[in-house]
């Protein structure tokens, strides 16, 4: 088990400075945020100075040794654009992202549980159908567009909630309902789909022959190996729920790392959108990690063959 | 029975809680209080200003209240060295006048006395040099560069408390549009508590304050009571801006009289709502519609670089139409890149080319087109927010027989392409479209098409260069007004950038909340602080 | 292993036809048919689309900008569906569309489904060594923050149509890789492999003819599914600013760009919405069904 730790772990490293190269090169052959910075008027010595002020003068090696070195001490530098310390930055968006994401990947798999077993357990029935159909509806329209529109019809409207802003728990039920919105339908098919293959499984067939109450079969024993789920259902969703927030947080205007991110990727801010691929790639890793060391201490069989 | 003793206990805690937490808040409240019961005895000719004007924005650009970072709120907060007036000329803003030497090197700046920065420092002429300084040193700023010691700067002194002199190498009486865009800032506290905490909650002597600012959502100031221009307080006690990036939410948000005022740029909306019965404020100088050919000079160019293919673009635009249909009746004919009706040098002398398609044909048929040409087809390039408006010129043009093309572009490497950064070379014969606001004076922008040296690399020639150095070489403004007329009437006979319209700048308010603005007009922020109440 | 899954789908088959009512037999034949017909009407369209569509899609005519569709008081029978901001007839906006649309789409699809399928099978008919290299560059896939990707390959390229389809296709590889390999690994270790290795046949023809036809039926199950995904995610694209925008729409570009009009023109937006709608369904009910055909194991798609 630890030796099965330590590669993964090693691995996750190798994945991250992958991630962190890709970003940098990628970055820069993007294009120079000196022409965003630049005003009009600005002769060529003007631009060059600003670009040396910048640290964009250097060549693309030595502007990654400095990057990594600064980065070893725990300084993500200063954004271009805004002047102001990374870390500053960051500080204030993670929190915020991790407010509405927490609660709504929370709720959304709540939801989807109960939906998915439900609708797994009274199989082709009329319930089934209208968790399918919620399901596949919920996957056939773009999400920002409906956000807008709820945005209208809640917030303008009807004037029940707030547009903007995340000062009371009114401000956060828009936001958080588009996320689940984003989220649930693919999680509900996961758990049923789980649900279903449990069912068929031949120890449920054994609970049933006993005679055990259905009831019981369904929520002791059947659920009880479904909620496995949540571990695949975690690693699989997590960088679409990434995508949904970054939308959300665009529309409605949350200060988070999403936004962050948007604006700073066409600002050509270099450390911002640097320091936003670090923290999501740990997070989106490390979670990962998680879920495959609890795999494979569940399951013994995936230690050797992953090792 | 030990669970029963934990609900009183739970009720004492909260009680507690909610009642220190109370008490917390009541005392800042009476903080506050008696701080603006001590200004309003101090200012009893004022009026109390009360209430709250709202506002929404698509966008805040800068989360930072540093002026030279091109803040849309520095005019909010902090006083310029000069400003314009409504008839287009400059008066002075921390400055009660100025002189300018005969010989037109030495500007002697006279401050306002007892004017005062919100936190009591005074605005002197350690601050307005500090200030001057610092906008020319680290401003990201198209006036910028123009007050650098590199470019005509020789010296900058403070005289005494309240006079400070500018000194320059030759006589440029076109500085004041520098000098109009200089913020100035307190030098003293920024001494005190450093740049970044300064500008975190800055103290300027402008006729609002901040007062809360949450990061990306909402921005509220209050009027600065204290303002050295007594009429010119603010008649709102605060004006609150909320960031709203949909459009369709910021005008349902309007229409339900969650916010006062309402910017827009689709005129066709504008002009619904106001149909509808929301008045309009007109404020500001006009803006200019123009396009430009890079580098027509040049045989690679193709059809561009034929002076008659370039005239027939101008002559085919209905631009009486355009001001009627896209811009709805807010915009008028003519103007030319920076310069509508009314700025510095304009003259009568320049009129819109008229709409004649039949010239236009005439003029094609004598450059050869297309038939003169290898590749006739004429590529325009644009970024994805000024799309529509483009295509619907260029069906103009495809109605006279041109072949044009599109190419949208992302909009860093678009203003690359225009001359912002390292200049590319593949730009020859592009054409590209310039929709901007205007300044009162705006010399230098010129420069920059109209030039060999100018960063757009549109002109090369040899007169407009010569003509736009005596623009800037003059001994007083008077004769560098008339020395701009006759470049631009000059320039605009090269055809290498072409004016189509001057559209006007426009906002919704709430009749509910809002009765009217008495205040001066030169921009939006100045005309919403005159907003009086309903 | 393998008896008991036959076992079990056999069970399942009995248990699926003995209560089977007529309304539930018609309801199943519609499942495939209306999505079938609408498909193949998109398709149609995208094809056709010079001739069918009314109008120009690119240019409007500017006095007849938000005219409501032509069942609504105001409107034009000329505009079956409205025009737009800029006098455009949405009808034949969104005829051009479903070209762009399905284009990006199926682009995107061919071209992660190929990358995917021959990492998948490589890694998992390799193993060992191989099928760890091209894991960790699954890995790297899956947890990068795809949406980055597609937006600095945007700033970086410029948006445009093939921006679209390589960013897609950056987000979409891995997924098919993870799947295909699992399909790999098990098929690699089945009887008819192992006998194939013993008759003496060489990697890669295990490779195309063992594992590769038994590999096709939940790929094309994949795809199916992808289909409306991908137009999605073209939609998401669209609405940061990197999407397609060129002068042809794409429904996406068209549900983006008539969003600022949902207030006071809702259609410039909901037709296009309804048609992206109309073919993420379909592509999800067809998706459906030919799984439950093929293999019945494979819901966890």
């Amino acid at each position: 088990m630890a030796r099965f730790i330590v590669i993964r772990l090693l691995q996750c490293v190798v994945a991250f400075f992958g991630i962190l190269l890709i970003t940098f090169f990628l970055l820069r052959a993007s294009g120079d945020p000196s022409t965003l910075l630049a005003s009009p008027n600005f002769s060529l010595e003007q631009v060059q100075a600003l670009k040396a002020e910048l640290g964009l003068d250097k060549s693309w090696g030595e502007q990654l040794g400095i990057y990594l070195n600064s980065i070893v001490h725990g300084d993500f530098g200063e954004s271009l654009l805004k002047k102001k310390a990374v870390g500053i930055m960051i500080g204030d968006a993670l929190p915020n992202t991790l407010k509405l994401m927490v609660p709504s990947f929370v709720l959304a798999m709540i939801l989807s549980f109960i939906l998915g077993v439900l609708a797994a357990t009274y199989r082709d029935s009329w319930w089934d159908n209208l968790v399918k159909f919620i399901a596949v509806l919920g996957q056939a329209l773009p999400g920002f567009w409906v956000a807008i529109m709820a945005v209208l019809i809640f917030s303008v409207k009807l004037e029940w909630l707030p547009v903007a802003g995340m000062d009371t728990p009114a401000h956060y039920i828009l936001p958080m309902g588009t996320l689940v919105f984003f989220t649930l339908p693919g999680m509900m098919r996961l758990v049923r789909s789980t649900m279903l293959d449990v069912l068929d499984s031949e120890y449920i067939k054994m609970a049933r022959i006993k005679g055990l109450p259905e009831r019981t079969v369904i929520w002791k024993h059947a659920l009880r190996n479904a909620l496995i789920s949540p571990l695949t259902i975690i690693g699989m969703l997590l960088p679409g729920t990434v995508l949904g927030a970054v939308i959300t947080e665009q529309i409605f205007n949350w200060p988070g790392m999403g936004r962050l991110l948007v604006e700073a990727t066409f600002a050509r801010d270099f450390p911002v959108v640097q320091a936003v691929t670090i923290i999501t790639a740990i997070l989106v890793l490390g979670i990962n990690l998680l879920v495959d060391i609890s795999y494979a201490w569940v399951d013994p069989q995936i230690r050797y063959q992953r090792t | 029975m030990k669970k029963w003793f934990l609900v009183p206990l739970f009720v004492l805690l909260a009680t507690v809680i909610i009642f220190t937490g109370c008490q917390q808040e009541a005392q800042t409240v009476t903080q506050t209080q008696t701080q603006t019961q001590t200004q309003t005895q101090t200012e009893t000719t004022i009026p109390e200003p009360w209430g709250t004007l709202t506002d929404v924005a698509a966008t805040f650009g800068y989360d930072n209240f540093d002026p030279n970072l091109v803040s849309s709120w520095s005019g909010l907060m902090f006083q310029n060295l000069m400003r314009t007036t409504a008839a287009g000329d400059f008066e002075g803003d921390v400055l009660q006048s100025w002189d300018l030497s005969a010989d037109g090197l030495t500007w002697t700046f006279h401050l306002i006395p007892n004017n005062f920065f919100t936190n009591g420092d005074p605005v002197d002429a350690a601050a307005v040099k500090y200030s001057i300084e610092r906008f020319a040193d680290s401003a990201r700023s198209a006036w910028s560069p123009y007050l650098r010691e590199d470019y005509n700067r020789v010296a900058v002194n403070v005289v005494d408390s309240l006079t400070v002199e500018y000194v320059t190498a030759h006589a440029e009486p076109t500085l004041v549009a520098s000098f109009s865009a200089t913020a100035i800032v307190n030098k003293a506290d920024i001494d005190r508590v450093g740049e970044e905490a300064y500008f975190a909650n800055p103290s300027g002597s402008g006729p609002w304050k901040l007062v809360g600012y949450s990061t990306g959502i909402s921005v509220k100031f209050e009027a600065n009571t204290a303002y050295c221009r007594a009429n010119e307080v603010p008649h709102f006690q605060f004006y609150q801006q909320y960031l709203v990036p949909e459009l369709a939410t910021r005008i349902s948000m309007f229409k339900t009289g969650q916010c006062d005022i309402l910017g827009l740029d689709d005129y066709a909306r504008m002009k619904a709502l106001q149909d509808e019965g929301y008045p309009v404020e007109q404020y500001g100088i006009n803006g200019t519609d123009s396009f430009a050919f890079q580098k027509s000079w040049m045989e690679e160019a193709g059809p561009v670089h034929d002076i008659n293919i370039r005239k027939a673009m101008s002559y085919s635009l209905n631009r009486q139409e355009i001001c009627d249909t896209w811009y709805s009746g807010y915009a008028i004919p003519g103007g030319q890149f920076f310069f509508p009706h009314g700025v510095f040098g304009w003259t009568d002398e320049i009129v819109a080319d008229a709409y004649d398609p039949a010239l236009a044909e005439q003029l094609i048929a004598e450059a050869g087109y297309p038939d003169a040409f290898a590749n006739p087809i004429i590529t325009v390039y644009c970024q994805a927010s000024d799309q529509d408006r483009i295509l619907y010129y260029m069906s103009y043009w495809q109605a006279v027989g041109l072949q044009v093309e599109l190419k949208v572009m992302e909009t860093a490497t678009y203003w690359s392409y225009l001359g912002f950064g390292p200049p590319p070379e593949d730009n020859i014969g592009w054409i590209w479209f310039w929709k901007s606001w205007s300044y009162a004076c705006s010399a230098y922008h010129c420069a920059n098409m109209y030039t060999t040296n100018g960063v757009h690399k549109v002109t090369n020639d040899e007169t407009a260069n010569a003509l736009y150095a005596a623009v800037t070489t003059q001994l007083t403004y008077e004769a560098a007004r008339e020395k701009m007329a006759e470049f631009q009437v000059y320039v605009k006979g090269l055809y290498t950038n072409i004016g189509v319209v001057e559209y006007q700048n426009y906002f919704l308010y709430n009749p509910a909340t809002v009765g009217g603005f008495d205040g001066r007009h030169t921009g939006y922020a100045e005309t919403i602080q005159g907003a009086t109440h309903a | 292993m393998l008896n008991t899954i036959t076992t079990t789908a056999k069970t399942k088959k009995k248990k699926q036809y003995r209560g089977i009512s007529r309304a539930t037999r018609v309801m199943r034949n519609l499942a495939l048919w209306i999505p079938t017909v609408v498909m193949a009407f998109m398709i149609v369209l995208a094809i056709f689309s010079p001739w069918i569509a009314p109008h120009d899609p690119t240019v409007g005519k500017i006095t007849d900008r938000y005219l409501p569709p032509a069942f609504m008081e105001g409107g034009k029978t000329d505009y079956l569906l409205g025009t737009d901001q800029l006098g455009r007839d949405i009808l034949s906006r969104l005829i051009y569309g479903a070209r762009i649309s399905l284009s990006v789409s199926l682009l995107a699809i061919a071209i992660t489904a190929s990358i995917g399928t021959v990492l998948g099978i490589i890694a998992g008919y390799g193993g060992g060594r191989t099928d760890a290299i091209v894991m960790r560059v699954v890995d790297v896939a899956l947890s990068f923050p795809g949406l980055l990707l597609a937006m600095l390959l945007a700033v970086a390229i410029g948006p445009g149509f093939w921006t679209v389809v390589f960013a897609l296709s950056l987000l979409g590889w891995a997924g098919y890789a993870r799947m295909i390999r699992g399909e790999a690994m098990r098929l690699s270790q089945s009887d008819f492999v192992a006998q194939a290795r013993v008759n003496g046949a060489s990697g890669w023809r295990i490779m195309t003819r063992h594992i590769f036809p038994n590999i096709i039926n939940s790929l094309i199950v994949l795809m199916t599914l992808q289909v409306g995904m991908m137009i999605l995610a073209e939609a998401a694209l669209s609405y940061l600013g990197i999407g397609i925008s060129v002068p042809t729409p794409s429904w996406g570009s068209m549900v983006s760009d008539g969003r600022a009009n949902l207030d006071n023109a809702w259609w410039i937006s909901a037709f296009p919405g309804a048609a992206i709608g109309l073919v993420v369904l379909s592509g999800n009910f067809l998706g459906d069904w030919i799984r439950d055909k093929l293999d019945p194991r494979l819901r966890q798609l």
